[in-house]
């Protein structure tokens, strides 16, 4: 499974390990019971802390993506009903929002940007609350 | 309670008329890679020949594992586990490669032989070589693989990366990495490669005029420091004073830039509160919370 | 492997004096063959008289505290310097290091002082004439604990001087007082300059035991204060 980081994005480095794997699980190059790399492996091969990559794996397994099983990595986990039941949800609300914006009249390049600064907006939001809430 | 493996307070040191340290204080915590950072003659150098007992402090206590470092009898034990890389990289210019490597091993019972095969490998240093004939970047490389085969509890590295190429810089970090990953060895590193520092590092402390104006968890430094951007309705020049907290303000315009470095909160608030105001949040990479720190200074 | 280091460090150092002190010796070898004119001193005695307590003297100043670099020398490439930091970075304490690097100095001075004996032995017959194996034993002896005084000067100028000046500077002193020892009335006892010339076993026939004792009293004395000088300076 090979992964990458961009340095200069701005987006925290925990953020975009953990993008990376949910992308992976939704297009399935990453499957239920498939095992991610150990912490040690992604933190050499991407030459980054390895702190930076606990953070990932178990910010991963807080919400549900991941499960660490102690002493032997950690594991995709399947979907719970709620969190498809919570995905269908988003997707729902996401297929009103554009449905509205569109016939406002956004293009569908203003509408991709609009999403994705709103997006970073709240991530960096995010970022600061889990550094507060105190080290690992 | 954490650990310090390193521990400065008010530590002063003068040469001549310069006062290289005037005041510094530092903690390391233990097993953390720790990011020394500062421009040139700031005093890391000093700083680090201090801990490592080549210069005496004029005030101030420093203590590494707990002793202090003017202590004379534990100060050959406290050196069997640290690993040092000099700024010069310099060693014996009568000595080959495999010599030094020879002559370094039976200081250390801990040595790891499978370290030095491996760094003899990844690093690709010639063994019959005499060291004057290295390059730089294959001194650093040599000094690295004495220090860490040595199996040490403690790296204390003065610009381990200087003089190397991208490829070998990287074969390095990711070398530190690795240790760091596998073993509890805490590394204590000075750098000008910000970009490298802000990848590996956990905890940093940038040094300015002999004393620290930025230290702690990386994560947490990230988190105080923030760029808001403010664009107002109209250019209006505000008379606002802002609250505890903000760096520097740069207004363009429509536009104010304001960096943070701690407060966010209030400081959003704050500028929130102004009619007719966005306020937007974007992360500071390391590069730019040194330089504005340094400057400002 | 601080011994090995530092046989690295001087081997080269050694073998230009070894070869000096041939040089002397084939010059005595070519004076031998050559008739001194009538109420010469014999040449021999020139030998015993200057030439090596000069070359002991030199001998002393090259190679006292060689390897113990303070300041960048002129000569010597910049790695000499930088890498004492490497060296007091390791697990052994200032003692040690003096101490080895004094002793394999030392060790090469006594090589050398048994070199130029067995030479002059071997080279004139007029020794062989004068002295008995005993006695160039206890020549050699007589040497060997005088030069221990210059050497340890030696070895406290290194701890403060760089290289060159390290040198010249022993071997000026070292004249200096020379010459001051016999424009001044000196105790036989103290004098370790006569010990090596006129008091010495080949012309007086007796070991000069106090100049000897006073030697090495002296040699420790200064090995302290050089012990001293690395303990408390920066690097």
């Amino acid at each position: 499974m090979i992964f990458r980081v961009n340095q200069s994005s701005g987006i925290p480095l925990y953020l975009q390990l953990m993008e990376q794997v949910k992308h992976a699980v939704e297009t399935g190059a990453l499957r239920e019971g498939d095992q991610l790399p150990t912490i040690r492996k992604i933190a050499e091969d991407l030459v980054m802390n390895p702190n930076t990559v606990v953070r990932a794996y178990r910010e991963l397994e807080h919400e549900g993506i991941i499960e660490l099983k102690h002493g032997s990595g950690a594991f995709i986990k399947k979907p719970s009903e709620g969190r498809v039941r919570l995905i269908r949800k988003g997707q729902a609300v996401l297929e009103t929002a554009i449905e509205r914006l569109l016939s406002l009249g956004l293009s569908e390049e203003e509408l991709r940007r609009a999403f994705e600064h709103e997006l970073s907006q709240a991530n960096a939001k995010r970022a600061q609350g889990t550094a507060k809430e105190g080290k690992l | 309670m954490t650990d310090f493996i390193i521990e400065t307070s008010q530590l002063c040191k003068s040469f001549k008329e310069k006062a290289a340290l005037r005041g510094l204080d530092l903690r390391v915590p233990a097993g953390s890679i720790f990011g020394f950072l500062g421009r040139n003659g700031a005093g890391k150098t000093t700083t680090i020949k201090t801990l490592m007992g080549l210069l005496r402090a004029d005030s101030g206590s420093a203590h590494v594992f707990g002793s202090p470092v003017t202590d004379a009898d534990r100060s050959i034990e406290v050196r069997r586990r640290i690993g040092f890389v000099t700024e010069d990289k310099e060693l014996y210019p009568y000595m080959t490669v495999e010599q030094i490597i020879c002559f370094t091993r039976p200081f250390f019972p801990k040595w790891r032989h499978d370290l030095e095969r491996r760094y003899l490998e990844i690093f690709e240093l010639p063994l019959k070589r005499k060291i004057p004939d290295l390059s730089k970047g294959m001194r650093s490389k040599l000094m690295l693989l004495l220090a860490i085969s040595r199996d040490a509890d403690l790296l204390i590295l003065d610009e381990p990366t200087d003089g190397l190429d991208p490829a070998a810089i990287e074969d390095v970090l990711r070398e530190l990495v690795a240790i760091a990953a596998t073993s509890g060895t805490t590394m204590f590193f000075s750098s000008h490669q910000l970009a490298e520092v802000d990848l590996i590092a956990d905890h940093i402390g940038i040094i300015d005029q002999g004393r620290m104006i930025v230290s702690g968890s990386l994560d947490d430094i990230k988190a105080r420091y923030q760029r808001l951007r403010v664009v107002l309705e109209k250019p209006v020049e505000l008379p606002v004073r802002w609250e505890d907290g903000v760096e520097s303000v740069r207004q363009e315009g429509r536009m104010i830039s304001l960096l943070t470095s701690r407060n966010v909160d209030a400081i959003v608030e704050q500028a929130q509160s102004i009619p007719g105001a966005v306020v937007e949040r974007y992360p500071v990479t390391l590069k730019e919370i040194f330089l504005e720190q340094v400057r400002s200074n | 492997m601080l011994w090995y280091k530092g046989w690295l460090e001087t081997r080269f150092r050694l073998l230009f004096i070894l070869g000096f002190t041939t040089f002397i010796l084939l010059l005595q070898y070519s004076v031998r063959t050559a008739t001194p004119p009538p109420g010469a001193r014999d040449p021999a005695f020139g030998l015993i008289l200057f030439s090596n307590p000069t070359l002991v003297l030199m001998l002393c100043a090259l190679l006292g505290g060689a390897g113990i670099v303070t300041q960048p020398s002129l000569q010597a490439t910049k790695g000499l310097h930088g890498s004492t930091l490497f060296t007091l970075s390791l697990p052994v304490s200032r003692l040690r290091l003096l101490a080895v690097r004094a002793g394999t100095g030392w060790l090469e001075v006594v090589v050398v002082i048994a070199a130029l004996c067995c030479g002059m032995w071997l080279v004139s017959p007029a020794f062989r004439a004068v002295a008995t194996p005993v006695e160039m034993l206890e020549y050699a002896g007589t040497l060997m604990a005088c030069a221990s005084a210059l050497y340890c000067f030696s070895v406290l100028l290194a701890t403060f001087l760089d290289d060159q000046w390290r040198a010249w500077g022993t071997m000026l002193s070292a004249a200096a007082l020379w010459w001051l020892s016999t424009h001044t009335p000196l105790p036989a006892s103290a004098n370790i300059f006569r010990a090596m010339r006129e008091g010495s076993p080949l012309l007086a026939h007796t070991m000069p035991w106090t100049a000897m004792a006073f030697s090495l009293g002296l040699a420790a004395i200064l090995f302290f204060a050089a012990l001293k000088v690395v303990q408390f300076r920066e690097y």
